[in-house]
């Protein structure tokens, strides 16, 4: 397995995993918005959604797939991130970006918001009672191991500070994914102009719709348009 | 000391090269890793001698004065590389490319060496495609050529603009790939300052490291320099600043005679100079001269006017009235002087500079008209680019101004058909020998010289060399190297501790402007006698009032320059004697006093031979050998272009 | 015009501990015809006559394709002007009053030797870990007994333009030199003369590439848009393709480690 190591070392073998990973975590964020858009269908819809995906199997398998792609993600970012701060021991007086965009470069800092978003997010919505972050006053799972999926995300939502931050989030989300759907496909090898200028519009697209979704349903929340 | 036999084979030319290869002794190839071989210089000759001997298996060391041996100057050569493939079934043969250099030289080339040239080209171009150099192809798939330099048939293979740069990174991968073997190993930023030679034999030589300044030695069983030409004895040409004699010369110093240095080339279309600041020239593509129109006006009152204020009718079109036949594409030499003498007539345009507008119009008005400014761009739209990036004028609108600069120098090392100075054991490749190119050269040939010379006749040659001595294990400890060591350090203290006046740039602009006026494309008996005054005085001067700051243990670039003025210094005074003493006009040699109407009078009667100058001290007279050429192939007949 | 000047000067190798810092100077009298370089020069000889150090900066050809100068001015690789070295820029692009910083690239693997100069070796060892074919002198068959698509020709005559000046490394927020690897890469591995060591070339320069201790792309675009030459990102997602195909999809023979040391 010397080759995964050394592959696993070079710069970059382990941003092929950043992009891998984060291939993932798209489709995940992509199906997340989705499943999330029922909340306009209503109470039973969303709530069966979330029973179907409490399914011990499908739960378990999910947070697999999600947990695993965020840790490799943020562990070979890091090991990057690490190195290359000390490519450059001195720094420039001066310096005018020419490319690089501001998406590009706050890549760095737009992660760690989403991934606090992230725990956040977890704790406000399931199992966040016992840090004070669980915001409906009945427990999580009604009777029959169902979520209060849309009471949850209402009342929380409906509080305009926590609608505020994930407004927030999803604006640093959709920063990240700017610069990250895009520059995924380079990383991956993807090289032909056209395939590339069709990337970027999908990239843009896909950005646009993820956090427009999520964006969307924050801002129904908070205005109290779904009940 | 005579000259030493020139080892020109006898017998028919075509089969010489192969007879002598034959003839020659081989080194065993589990002997090579005994023999060490110095390469000076990482250009095209240097870089593919280094990385073919490392290849054979000798243990060689390169040096180069660069942070890395691509950058050698080799690197800026634009047009393309002449080799004998006929791919375009025009009549091209070796023969033919061998007869055209050996007329292009004006009859001042060995025939032999001219014919291996020619020989070998076919193989050059082989090994730069293997090598993955990115020639321009055919929609095809096969190589592409064009004609140039006015040659009739297209032989010249190119990589856009950019030939000379993509053949030196085929060279220099192969050398990288032979440091990376450790066959090679490789000394960037050290500049030879000496030659070691040890009982009449090349043995090593002592060095400046530049990053640190210390001086040091290297020992080996052959030494070959591969260092390019001095064109920056003119201060201002299209070299890169940091071109220079200095190995050549104080080989030159060591014994090895120095031939035709006379000979430089000088280039018609170059950007003219803007200002007294300038450092160097810009050499724009002839292939301008394909489209564009050279004129200037025909009053020298107009000279200060815009152009497009002066009428057809106050134009005057000198190349196209003097040259019916060839007009604006007459052969460089002749395209030079000519606009020299324009401006000498106080006819020139552009900016005044000390006095002199020394330029001439480059006009595409007409060809614009002709077939369109789209059509236009698409030819020459990259040069146009370049032309307005260092002008700030679009010569869309505005003619381009040019005026010639020195470009090439033919003369160099006198060596002998295997390529061996008259000392024994020091080989010189490339620019730095004088070898091929006569007393003039041939659009496309520098790069083709450079690479056959290492890749295909130095191999050979220095083994014949090799296998004759036997290393013998001699270290730098040994008197010979601490004595010149010592020489090589006393020089750069003298150089530190004048602390006078004037800057080393100013000395060497001064030796370049005279230079240029008195040995430049035109000489008179009386200039060049003036030359040879002013210069030792200038020297004298330079020794007494140049200041060079800093110490000699650092980087220290006035103390590089220094050293490489104080040769030009004195070489640019054998430039002058050599000629002075070469009283006819031939090639890129032009006597005032030799010629018909402006065409340059050679005098195969008297002076068809090569002058190699024996260093005798400075300021003493250099001692004059001659060495005969025989023309039995391709017989002298007077140039014509009218 | 006149202009103000903030130079980075270091006298002694950052390798042998030398630390420098900026100084000021001011220029007069500057003609918009000069290159920068050569308002370096006038500066130059005036400190020497004043008996100070010039200030040091790399340069050679002066027409822009050797590679050797090349320093950050006003936080631009080669200046202002898109696709022109630092020799080819001339002040005509500065205007009177202009106070203009100028600093050497800055990265761990260029370290600065004085004043403006770094060491750019470690680009000739990126070249040696597998930027050539290995073909010996002689051994090379007729030029054109194998054809070379007009458009592959091309590409890789894009690519091997780089002049390697290391204005990509000096801008890159990550001092990455994936674009000069990526580029030298390219062009051989776009020819049917580079096939036989495509992958492994590619492989041994991209891990000569991070021992150089260079930092990694996150496909900025910097370095292009600096590049005199225009070199394309393009090349670099090749590049991690090649490498993606030479590291998990294929398996060298056990033991073979190219031609190289």
């Amino acid at each position: 397995m010397n080759f995964l190591l050394s592959f696993w070392r070079s710069t970059v073998g382990a941003k092929v995993v950043v992009a891998v990973t984060g291939l993932i975590l798209l489709g995940f964020t992509l199906f997340h918005m989705i499943g999330n858009l029922q909340v306009f269908l209503g109470a039973d819809e969303m709530n069966t959604y979330g029973a179907f995906l409490h399914k011990p199997e499908i739960l378990w398998a999910g947070r697999a797939v999600v947990f695993g792609s965020i840790g490799l993600h943020i562990v070979a970012q890091a090991k990057l991130v690490a190195a290359t701060a000390i490519a450059r021991p001195t720094g420039y007086r001066k310096w005018n970006a020419k490319a690089s965009t501001i998406y590009s470069r706050t890549m760095k800092y737009t992660g760690p918001i989403i991934l606090i978003f992230f725990v956040l997010h977890l704790l406000n919505l399931t199992t966040g009672a016992e840090f004070g972050f669980y915001v409906h006053p009945e427990p999580y799972l009604q009777d029959g191991n169902v979520p209060r999926a849309f009471e949850n995300l209402t009342s929380l939502l409906g509080n305009p500070l926590w609608a505020t931050f994930y407004i927030v989030a999803n604006l640093a989300l959709a920063s990240h994914l700017w610069h990250g759907a895009f520059s995924m496909t380079k990383t991956l090898g993807l090289s032909g102009v056209r395939q590339l200028r069709l990337a970027r519009v999908i990239a843009s697209v896909f950005t646009l719709t993820v956090t427009g979704g999520n964006i969307a349903i924050t801002t129904a929340c908070v205005l109290h348009l779904v009940k | 000391m005579s000259l030493p036999p020139n080892k020109i084979p006898t017998g028919p030319i075509d089969k010489a090269w192969t007879d002598r290869k034959f003839s020659m002794k081989l080194v065993n190839p589990a002997n090579r890793r005994k023999y060490t071989v110095i390469v000076v210089g990482s250009g095209l000759a240097g870089a593919s001698a280094a990385a073919s001997l490392g290849e054979l298996g000798y243990n060689v060391h390169c040096f180069c004065f660069q942070d890395s041996p691509r950058r050698a100057h080799s690197i800026a050569a634009q047009g393309g590389i002449n080799a004998a493939k006929n791919y375009q079934n025009d009549g091209d043969s070796v023969y033919r490319l061998f007869y055209d250099t050996v007329k292009g030289g004006d009859f001042r080339a060995r025939e032999a060496n001219v014919y291996r040239l020619a020989e070998v080209s076919v193989n050059i171009i082989d090994q730069a495609v293997a090598q993955g150099v990115p020639f321009a192809r055919e929609y095809g798939g096969l190589l592409a050529n064009r004609s140039f330099g006015g040659a009739q048939v297209s032989r010249t293979f190119y990589a856009r603009g950019q030939t000379g740069q993509q053949l030196l990174l085929g060279a220099y991968s192969a050398l990288e790939r032979q440091i990376a073997k450790g066959t090679v190993k490789m000394h960037p930023r050290t500049e030879m300052l000496d030659l070691v030679v040890v009982d009449g034999r090349a043995r090593g030589i002592v060095v400046r490291d530049l990053t640190t300044g210390a001086i040091s030695s290297y020992v080996a069983d052959a030494v070959c320099l591969g260092t390019g030409g001095y064109g920056n004895a003119f201060y201002l040409s299209t070299n890169a600043k940091g071109c220079n004699v200095t190995a050549a010369w104080r080989a030159s110093k060591r014994g090895a005679y120095f031939a035709n240095p006379c000979f430089t080339q000088i280039h018609p279309t170059c950007i003219p100079v803007a200002g007294s600041y300038q450092s160097k020239l810009t050499l724009m593509s002839e292939s301008l001269r394909n489209d564009g129109r050279v004129w200037v006006p025909k009053d020298p009152a107009n000279c200060g006017k815009h152009p497009s204020e002066i009428a057809e009718a106050d134009r005057d079109y000198y190349l196209e009235r003097k040259y019916p036949s060839f007009g604006n594409l007459s052969p460089r030499d002749i395209a030079s002087r000519a606009a020299k003498e324009a401006c000498d007539d106080g006819r020139g345009v552009g900016p005044m500079v000390e006095g002199v507008r020394r330029g001439v119009y480059l006009d595409f008005a007409d060809a614009i008209q002709r077939i369109g400014k789209a059509a236009v761009a698409e030819k020459y739209g990259n040069l146009f680019e370049m032309y307005q990036r260092i002008t700030g004028e679009d010569p869309y609108e505005v003619p381009m101004r040019m005026y010639p600069a020195v470009h090439y120098t033919m003369g160099g090392l006198w060596v002998d058909y295997q390529l061996q100075s008259t000392i024994p054991g020091l080989f010189v490749i490339g620019e730095a020998n004088f070898s091929d190119h006569g007393a003039n050269r041939l659009g496309a040939s520098a790069l083709m010289q450079g690479l056959a010379d290492g890749y295909f006749v130095l191999p050979f040659t220095l083994a014949d060399y090799l296998a004759g001595v036997k290393p013998d294990g001699m270290a730098t400890t040994h008197s010979a190297f601490r004595a010149v060591e010592g020489e090589v350090v006393a020089k750069n203290d003298k150089l530190l501790s004048i602390r006078g006046k004037r800057t080393v740039d100013s000395f060497h602009r001064e030796l370049g402007l005279l230079m240029w006026d008195k040995c430049g494309m035109a000489r008179t008996e009386e200039g060049l006698d003036e030359a040879l005054q002013r210069i030792p005085a200038l020297r004298e001067e330079f020794w007494q009032n140049v200041t060079v700051s800093g110490s000699g243990a650092e980087l220290n670039q006035s103390l590089e320059k220094a050293g490489r003025v104080a040769d030009f210094l004195e070489f640019g005074e054998v430039m002058c004697l050599d000629a002075r003493t070469r009283a006819e006009s031939c090639g890129g040699h032009f006597r005032t006093e030799f010629q018909d109407e402006g065409e340059a009078k050679r005098n195969d009667a008297e002076y068809s031979h090569v002058s190699a100058w024996q260093y005798t001290g400075v300021g003493n007279a250099p001692v004059l050998h001659k060495e005969a050429l025989e023309f039995n192939y391709v017989h002298p007949v007077t140039r014509s272009y009218k | 015009m006149r202009l103000t000047l903030h130079i980075w000067r270091q006298k002694a190798p950052t390798a042998r501990g030398g630390k420098g810092d900026f100084e000021k100077y001011e220029v007069n009298d500057v003609s918009e015809h000069m290159s920068f370089l050569e308002m370096l020069d006038v500066l130059n000889e005036r400190l020497e006559t004043e008996g100070k150090d010039p200030i040091a900066f790399e340069h050679d050809c002066r027409e822009g394709i050797c590679g050797s100068c090349g320093f950050v001015i006003n936080g631009s690789a080669h200046g202002p002007v898109p696709r022109t070295t630092v020799c080819q820029l001339h002040m005509r692009s500065f205007k009177d009053g202009d106070e203009l910083v100028l600093e050497p690239w800055r990265a761990r693997a260029f370290p600065i030797l004085r004043d403006l100069i770094v060491d750019r070796s470690s680009f000739d060892r990126i070249i040696q870990a597998g930027g050539y074919v290995s073909t010996n002198t002689g051994s090379a068959p007729e030029a054109n007994s194998v054809p070379v698509t007009k458009d592959s020709a091309d590409r890789a005559m894009d690519a091997a333009a780089c002049i390697g000046c290391g204005a990509c490394v000096a801008m890159c927020p990550n001092a990455s030199a994936s674009l000069f690897t990526a580029a030298k890469v390219a062009h051989l591995n776009l020819l049917p003369q580079g096939q036989p060591e495509r992958l492994i070339r590619t492989e041994k320069m991209v891990l000569q590439m991070d021992a150089e201790g260079f930092g990694h792309c996150t496909n900025h675009g910097d370095c292009s848009a600096v590049c005199p030459k225009g070199i394309s990102v393009i090349n670099i997602a090749q590049m991690n393709r090649e490498y993606i195909e030479a590291t998990l999809f294929s398996s060298p023979r056990e033991g073979d480690t190219g031609d190289g040391a």
